[in-house]
């Protein structure tokens, strides 16, 4: 191999990636020549400005500004889908929420009731913790 | 996490972990949120050289693939697959950016400036950004991928789709470029 082809490994040498036989002619050819081994610590002189480029702090928000952003394209995404879908998933919110609200147990482990005593009296709220307050 | 090739654990639990996501679970999106949104967010960032855009781009990977995860088909490892996105969308952007403004050279970064006894450290950093930035497009991501990523050839191959010939050649270029620009300037 002439030097200029040697030199051209040199990078693929110094990552391992050189194949058994390849890496030790290259070996072999660093002990004897001066102007490869100037190359080759000038590649690693590189690689080393390389790795002290500045970084980037991430902010500890990252992950529940994605999740954010998760929720809005899946909103986004529903206000633009079919309107029987949009309906249907309506449908299903309504559901889940009266599940939620007839599961009274659930809210007997969570809280005192007295905590939600506070709402107007002609509300849906008021009038559904006067009967889960009746059956407790 | 400075080479994120070597120090992941095995890829099977990856692989499991990409399963769980694509089930919906989100805490296992979070871990994997975790691991790798410091290397893919340093990644993009020295690709475009602008910090403010490579927060934008790391947030649009990981939607990426928390959607695409319930169609992951393990042929390939999952930092591959992610890295994939990653220098995708960040080229993507670059090649926008170009389009609507060639001529501007984006010279804030978006890092803060350093303390007056760094002068010399930081205008050496804003050499190095600078030379790197001006690298053609698949030299610097195959360079940053592996100097900082610590992947292999072939992993590279696979992000920038190209054989692992066309990666050492890359490598070799960028490497010979940035020599010739930075330690070819120091000496002169």
């Amino acid at each position: 191999m002439e030097n200029d082809e040697f030199k051209s490994r040199l990078s693929a040498y110094k990552d391992g990636e050189l194949d058994g036989n390849l890496s030790e002619k290259v070996s072999l050819h660093l002990r004897n020549c001066v102007a490869c081994r100037k190359e080759l610590a000038e590649l690693e002189r590189v690689d080393s400005l390389v790795k002290g480029m500045p970084r980037l702090e991430i902010d500890e928000s990252f992950f529940s500004q994605l999740i954010a952003g998760i929720s809005t394209k899946q909103q986004d995404r529903l206000e633009s889908a079919p309107f029987s879908r949009r309906v249907f998933a309506r449908f299903l919110q309504l559901a889940d929420s009266i599940f939620e609200l007839v599961s009274g147990h659930e809210y007997e482990r969570t809280a005192t009731l007295d905590e939600f005593g506070d709402f107007p009296p002609l509300s849906m709220s008021h009038a559904f913790f006067q009967v889960i307050g009746q059956q407790k | 996490m400075a080479g994120c090739g070597g120090s992941f654990p095995k890829a099977d639990r990856e692989y499991e972990l990409i399963k769980a996501i694509g089930a919906g679970d989100i805490l296992a999106f979070e871990m994997l949120v975790k691991r790798y949104r410091d290397p893919v967010s340093n990644f993009i960032f020295k690709y475009m050289g602008d910090r403010f855009g490579a927060e934008d781009i790391a947030q649009e990977v990981f939607l990426r693939v928390y959607r695409a995860a319930s169609e992951f088909e393990p042929r390939g490892k999952v930092s591959t697959w992610i890295f994939k996105i990653a220098y995708n969308l960040s080229l993507n952007e670059v090649l926008r950016r170009s389009r609507f403004c060639p001529t501007t050279d984006i010279d804030d970064h978006g890092f803060e400036l350093a303390a007056p006894n760094d002068t010399g450290r930081k205008e050496l950093e804003e050499e190095v950004m600078d030379a790197v930035r001006h690298l053609p497009q698949k030299q610097r991501a195959a360079l940053l991928l592996r100097v900082n990523e610590g992947l292999s050839y072939a992993e590279i191959a696979g992000i920038l789709s190209t054989s692992i010939s066309s990666v050492e050649s890359l490598l070799f270029r960028a490497r010979e470029n940035l020599r010739k620009t930075l330690i070819g300037r120091s000496e002169e």
